[in-house]
């Protein structure tokens, strides 16, 4: 079996140059993609910045008033930018992402406002198609509406009030009104703020980081795939004719898979250490080893099961893109209810999410660790029976 | 005519006797249904739990309206404080809000003088992040709707000693008619209609599903590419003659992209997420020709099944993060043009997509017989 497994590693190795040099364009997006996230998410001091585009505000003294006050407030200078432009102006910087939205007042805005009647602003956040960011830039928009909406009321009903019982309602509508502004641009007053760190202590950026990566591997095993798969079993039979026992076989085909998928681990490492200055242990990288062994073992297993490259190919790649998803592995696991995170801590790719959890934590979670091992063993003895029928298959 | 349904016949039998390719259009419903009964659940892109020191009428108005609103945020109610910071360290919620009691009279001191020293709700975060911080925007917000009304009753009964003698009801109607049912904000996209009424249905679960199944249009394209690779290297057309290889190879990728178009535009009527069925049938319809185009583009490029195969899962992860299923990056606009399902996404709400798409064809078209004659001339 010794020379087996060498002429195996041969035909590996021929194989491995082009499959780390995939490995190393896509950890490289991966690691480009992460930056991206921990800017997106983690604000920077109080200077995370939204700027909101203003149309047609530029003719009228007392919004361009109005808007110099409010741009000079603490709690809107420095989470809001307000750009002034034309509707143009405003449709290009949307598309191009220069601004996160723009709001368009119509003529006579605050003419028609002094009366009582408010005209409703133009606002646009998206280009056209529904996607989770404009959900998420509409839900909240509707925030700002309802209180802005329940103010008016409270002001312009104070003044209705007044009128309706022949009394001159100027000075309470002005008293008011800036009492409900006062409490509008302090609302962050009204709540006192405390991190509280979780078990599970991971940042948005670690989450996806983990996730990321096992979606990532799962990819690349793909590119085994002209290595792996054989439509011809004629080695085999001969092997088993020359009582070399399919055991021997399928783990010396395995321990090669392992040492391909090993090099491809070593530049994710790699990245990680010199990228994202992550200092990695020789225990670090050994508990990561029962994620390795149970997904690896699971690609082997998709490569036993296929006839021919394509179907190898594209099996391999619809099971992993399918379990990817489910366990969380390219959406936070969290957007999905309680009964879909409750199954995917119980399959392969999430219980390699939770290790790698856990490795990033620096704690040992047995239960995780146990049930990897034990996939990858079921996995192998999976592949063991597949490859026993093709065995048994050419015989007969 | 016979002829040619005979061979339509063929591709097909061909085609549904590969067990992968049934894979494929099984996934497409399986696809679908998941993420629509996921939708049904409960589930938010974060998670707050919700808490109140003692009982207050106010605090249970507030956590109510939370709960029951629909919203992106999932609200979870917890027994108490500690629970709540617990579903925190536990990795269950992002956040926990937990609400005072006497809250009435801390909100009115807190109007009054809106400073640090009178904050009334103790907000639990595992981080300080952007998407939290706007978290907070709903609180203050639904806090604000619902003292806005009593203060604007407390404010006239405190200032105003003329209006002593009318009754509550009296003066609380001034403030529920004014602007009655009325918006501040009319939203509107830039391209195509206004369609506020279609973000009410809207699931942040469902919406990447028309983005994802036109992936797996394009990796049906992809495996009908190879399996054309790998048949013609077996001789399967050999019958054909050279001339009408190109055409043979067109005809055998549209049949596997038409096939997959079709489940993806039932799945998709399914799950009641089609704009219009003549629409839907005309952007399919162009956006298979645009696949089936593409694939063949990317084939003459890989003069192996297992180089096209090596591709896929780069070419699958520039898709799903350059053409905006998950997120639309402005900033990468131009790669976007590049991959069909960028135009299939955005030609449903948008004409101007549709003839982009349009000219998206010629041009892989002009593309394909440019380097057929380069490579027929080398």
């Amino acid at each position: 079996m010794k020379k087996y497994f060498v002429l195996q590693l041969k035909r590996l190795l021929r194989l491995l140059p082009p499959v780390l040099i995939v490995a190393a364009v896509l950890f490289g997006c991966l690691m480009v993609a992460l930056d991206a996230i921990t800017d997106l998410s983690k604000p920077e001091g109080d200077t995370a910045k939204f700027k909101l585009g203003l149309v047609g505000t530029v003719d009228d003294l007392y919004l361009q008033l109005g808007l110099k006050a409010m741009q000079s407030l603490d709690s809107t200078r420095y989470s809001i930018e307000m750009v002034e432009m034309t509707e143009a102006d405003a449709e290009t910087a949307i598309r191009s992402g220069e601004i996160a939205a723009f709001v368009a007042f119509p003529e006579n805005f605050l003419e028609n406002a002094l009366h009582g009647n408010i005209l409703p602003l133009k606002f646009v956040c998206t280009t056209g198609a529904i996607g989770i960011v404009s959900l998420v830039k509409e839900e909240f928009t509707q925030v700002a509406q309802d209180m802005l909406l329940a103010a008016q009321k409270g002001i312009y009903g104070s003044g209705n009030a007044m009128l309706e019982n022949g009394m001159s309602g100027a000075q309470v509508v002005g008293d008011i009104s800036l009492e409900y502004a006062e409490f509008i641009f302090r609302r962050g007053n009204m709540y006192r703020t405390s991190e509280l760190k979780a078990f599970d202590g991971l940042g948005m950026d670690g989450y996806m980081g983990g996730a990321l990566s096992i979606t990532l591997f799962m990819m690349l095993c793909l590119t085994f795939a002209p290595a792996m798969i054989r439509k011809d079993h004629s080695l085999t039979r001969m092997l088993c004719a020359g009582r070399r026992g399919i055991l021997g076989q399928v783990l010396c085909d395995f321990g090669v898979y392992l040492l391909g998928l090993l090099c491809v681990a070593a530049v994710l490492l790699l990245y990680l250490a010199f990228w994202q200055g992550a200092s990695l242990t020789p225990l670090l990288i050994l508990q990561g080893l029962p994620a390795l062994l149970a997904l690896g073992a699971l690609s082997f297993l998709m490569y036993e099961l296929s006839s021919d490259l394509v179907s190898g190919i594209l099996l391999q790649f619809f099971s992993m893109l399918a379990l990817c998803f489910l366990c969380g592995c390219m959406y936070p696991i969290t957007f999905f209810p309680e009964s879909v995170q409750t199954v995917s801590a119980y399959l392969p790719m999430g219980l390699a999410r939770l290790q790698l959890t856990d490795c990033a934590l620096g704690v040992f979670s047995l239960p995780t660790t146990a049930g990897l091992i034990i996939y990858a063993l079921v996995f192998l003895a999976a592949a063991l029976s597949v490859r026993h029928l093709k065995a048994t298959k050419i015989r007969g | 005519m016979k002829r040619i349904a005979m061979w339509f016949w063929l591709l097909n039998k061909r085609l549904y006797k590969k067990t992968t390719f049934l894979l494929i259009l099984l996934l497409i419903p399986l696809l679908v249904a998941g993420y629509s009964f996921s939708a049904q659940e409960d589930s938010g892109v974060m998670t707050i739990a919700l808490a109140q020191e003692g009982i207050d009428p106010l605090a249970e108005q507030i956590i109510g309206e939370l709960v029951s609103e629909p919203s992106l945020v999932r609200f979870v109610v917890c027994g108490s404080s500690e629970d709540a910071k617990n579903m925190i360290r536990d990795g269950k919620a992002d956040a926990a809000w937990i609400f005072p009691q006497k809250m009435e009279q801390k909100v009115y001191r807190f109007i009054h003088s809106p400073n640090r020293f009178n904050a009334f709700i103790r907000v639990y975060e595992r981080e300080d992040s952007i998407p939290l911080r706007l978290t907070r925007e709903k609180l203050s917000g639904t806090v604000f709707r619902f003292c806005s009304r009593q203060f604007y009753l407390n404010y006239l009964r405190e200032n105003v000693p003329q209006l002593a003698d009318l009754p509550d009801d009296a003066l609380l109607k001034h403030y529920d008619d004014f602007a009655k049912d009325s918006t501040l904000f009319d939203f509107a996209y830039l391209d195509g209609d206004g369609a506020a009424e279609d973000l009410a249905d809207a699931n942040y679960l469902t919406t990447p599903i028309r983005g994802l199944l036109a992936g797996i249009v394009v990796l049906a394209g992809l495996a009908a590419a190879m399996y054309y690779m790998h048949d013609s290297a077996a001789g399967t057309f050999s019958l054909v003659s050279e001339g009408r290889r190109p055409l043979m190879e067109f005809v055998c990728q549209l049949i596997a992209v038409v096939n997959t178009g079709i489940v993806m535009l039932l799945a998709l009527m399914f799950a009641g997420l089609t704009e219009g069925i003549g629409k839907e049938i005309l952007v399919l319809a162009l956006y298979c020709l645009s696949v089936a185009l593409f694939c063949m583009n990317l084939r003459q490029w890989c003069a192996k099944p297992g180089i096209l195969g090596g591709l896929l899962p780069l070419l699958i992860v520039v898709m799903l993060v350059v053409c905006p299923v998950f997120f639309d990056f402005a900033t990468i606009h131009g790669l976007q043009y590049l991959f069909p399902p960028t135009y299939y996404v955005n030609a449903i709400y948008s004409d101007s997509y549709l003839l982009l798409l349009l000219l998206y064809n010629f041009c892989l078209l002009g593309l394909y017989l440019f380097t057929v004659k380069l490579k027929t001339r080398l």
